[in-house]
């Protein structure tokens, strides 16, 4: 049996949609038919359950963490996608995990049968003996100075702790303002792994707790993000049978096929 | 003499509009004839000095606050306005300051002569939270995520009797988004100003001139100066109005002086 793949969403700057990006690729890879769990180990702002309309969560990654609960008995089922999430519980008083408490949530996450694990972190940067070297990490920047200055300097972190890192271009508008791919992706000295367009449908997915990717597939946002889920599954060497869409095209054939006899 | 008024501009969530609302607030307090300090307290990503133009200092806050630096022999002066700055070193190593060292920082600061003095911090919270200053500035956008964070901040400000008021940045008066009466009685209590999502604040920053400065007309600097206005009422400090010029007119009267 293959260990989970681990993907560690990050930024340094926040409100460059760390959130997001995790919550809809998770949600994709879900979809595509490989098992998930995502993560929300922003312990500073969690946020995962706004986006998914999973709320008011007692139990969580920090009880998984003190060794109040189990991962089992935490872990939230998002019914639409069928994908597994471990929410984080809103308190007053911060907490910042330690060292001994990332390494046995991780050693527990390796003994499950996920394919992917996707975790959503605070901004700032993770350091090798709080989270360990545990898969790889996607960096994401949105194409402007302060925030392209500090994913490389995370980037910069990242390569000392010898993380494998990849770049993410998000809230891209094409204007003149804006700082160029090239530019960017010289400043990060590396390939840029997708670059996911500026889209409402972002806002208004949260505002309607439902995630951009399943409200509208066909937006050039949930696109990019189909494209970059396939690129992990891709990558991971997966093979799935994606799950039959339940467009109403795809109703009405299969009513056909049911009236008909065929098959 | 009176102690400086000083504003801490917080924020749980990332990406809210900190640093601009930080840059052009202590901008627009200078312009109206306050001295103002600017300090880059955020640690994790400081990027005033980049949206200001300035360049990187080598030592500045982290130096101040571990005791290797006297404030006045490290702050930058902004060329074209006069606003002192104490930037943020970028800097490879991670540094969390003690609750000690950011008590023993705010003591100093009530200590200078300026009339305000406005900081910019880090998302989230860490120990600073627990220092008393004069006024903690909350910046959300009009979305669930950056009310709830708001509301947890409010509460912590309210356990420990700081006050603290709570301005929407980046609103687009758009159906998808909170609006002011939702986020109020969410909240539970008043907004004190709405910045508009403006193209001129990330246009400005790519030029690497506060919004206020790149141009005084858009809708995001008019409500900026709008609400700078309302920290006159609360120094005891006369403003001496902003700066002539800017305008058709004042270019035309610099041709003529210049011959």
């Amino acid at each position: 049996m293959s260990k989970p793949y681990v993907i560690r969403v990050s930024s340094q700057k926040g409100g460059v949609g760390k959130t997001t990006v995790s919550v809809n690729l998770a949600i994709a890879l879900s979809l595509a038919g490989s098992k998930t769990l995502l993560i929300d180990a922003d312990f500073i702002n969690p946020s995962v359950g706004i986006h998914l309309g999973v709320e008011g969560a007692n139990v969580g990654v920090r009880a998984v963490l003190i060794g109040k609960s189990s991962l089992e008995g935490a872990v939230v089922r998002h019914n639409p996608s069928g994908l597994d999430v471990l929410p984080g519980e809103i308190v007053s008083r911060p907490h910042n995990p330690t060292a001994a408490q990332m390494q046995r949530l991780f050693r527990q996450i390796f003994k499950t049968t996920y394919n992917f694990v996707i975790v959503d972190t605070p901004p700032g940067f993770f350091p090798e003996e709080e989270f360990g070297n545990f898969g790889e990490a996607i960096i994401i920047t949105t194409p402007e100075m302060s925030s392209c200055v500090s994913a490389v300097r995370l980037a910069n972190d990242y390569d000392r702790t010898r993380l494998k890192h990849e770049l993410l271009i998000n809230k891209f508008r094409n204007k003149g303002y804006e700082l160029h791919v090239k530019e960017i992706e010289e400043m990060y000295d590396g390939t840029i792994l997708a670059i996911l367009p500026d889209s409402e449908i972002v806002p208004i997915g949260v505002s309607e707790r439902i995630p951009a990717y399943l409200m509208n597939r066909r937006a050039p946002f949930s696109s990019a993000i189909g494209e970059l889920a396939e690129k992990y599954i891709t990558k991971a060497g997966f093979e799935f049978q994606p799950k039959k869409s339940n467009s109403i095209f795809a109703r009405i054939a299969a009513a056909f096929r049911l009236l008909f006899g065929r098959n | 003499m009176a102690q400086p008024y000083i504003v801490r501009v917080s924020s749980q969530k990332g990406g809210v509009g900190k640093t601009t609302i930080s840059v052009n607030l202590a901008i627009i307090l200078k312009q109206l004839g306050y001295s103002v300090l600017l300090v880059d307290a955020d640690y994790i990503n400081p990027v005033v000095a980049m949206h200001l133009g300035l360049e990187e200092v080598s030592s500045g806050f982290r130096a101040v606050m571990k005791g290797r630096a006297r404030l006045q022999n490290v702050t930058t002066i902004h060329p074209s306005t006069g606003l002192h700055i104490l930037c943020g070193e970028i800097s490879q190593k991670q540094f969390e300051p003690s609750y000690e060292s950011i008590v023993r920082f705010t003591r100093m600061l009530e200590k200078t002569k300026y009339d305000f003095i406005v900081i910019d911090t880090p998302p989230g919270f860490s120990k600073e939270v627990f220092v008393d200053i004069s006024e903690a500035l909350i910046v959300m956008t009009p979305d669930m995520q950056a009310t709830t964070s708001a509301i947890r901040s409010s509460q912590v400000f309210d356990k420990y009797h700081i006050r603290h008021s709570l301005v929407v940045n980046r609103v687009r008066s758009r159906a998808f988004e909170l609006s002011p009466r939702e986020i109020e009685s969410a909240y539970g209590s008043r907004v004190d100003a709405m910045f508009p999502e403006d193209d001129v604040v990330p246009m400005s920053i790519a030029a690497h001139i506060p919004a206020f400065l790149y141009r005084k007309r858009s809708p995001f600097s008019k409500a900026m100066l709008d609400f700078s206005r309302l920290y006159s009422a609360r120094t005891e400090q006369k403003e001496s109005g902003l700066p002539a010029g800017g305008g058709f007119v004042a270019w035309l009267l610099g041709l003529f002086r210049r011959r």
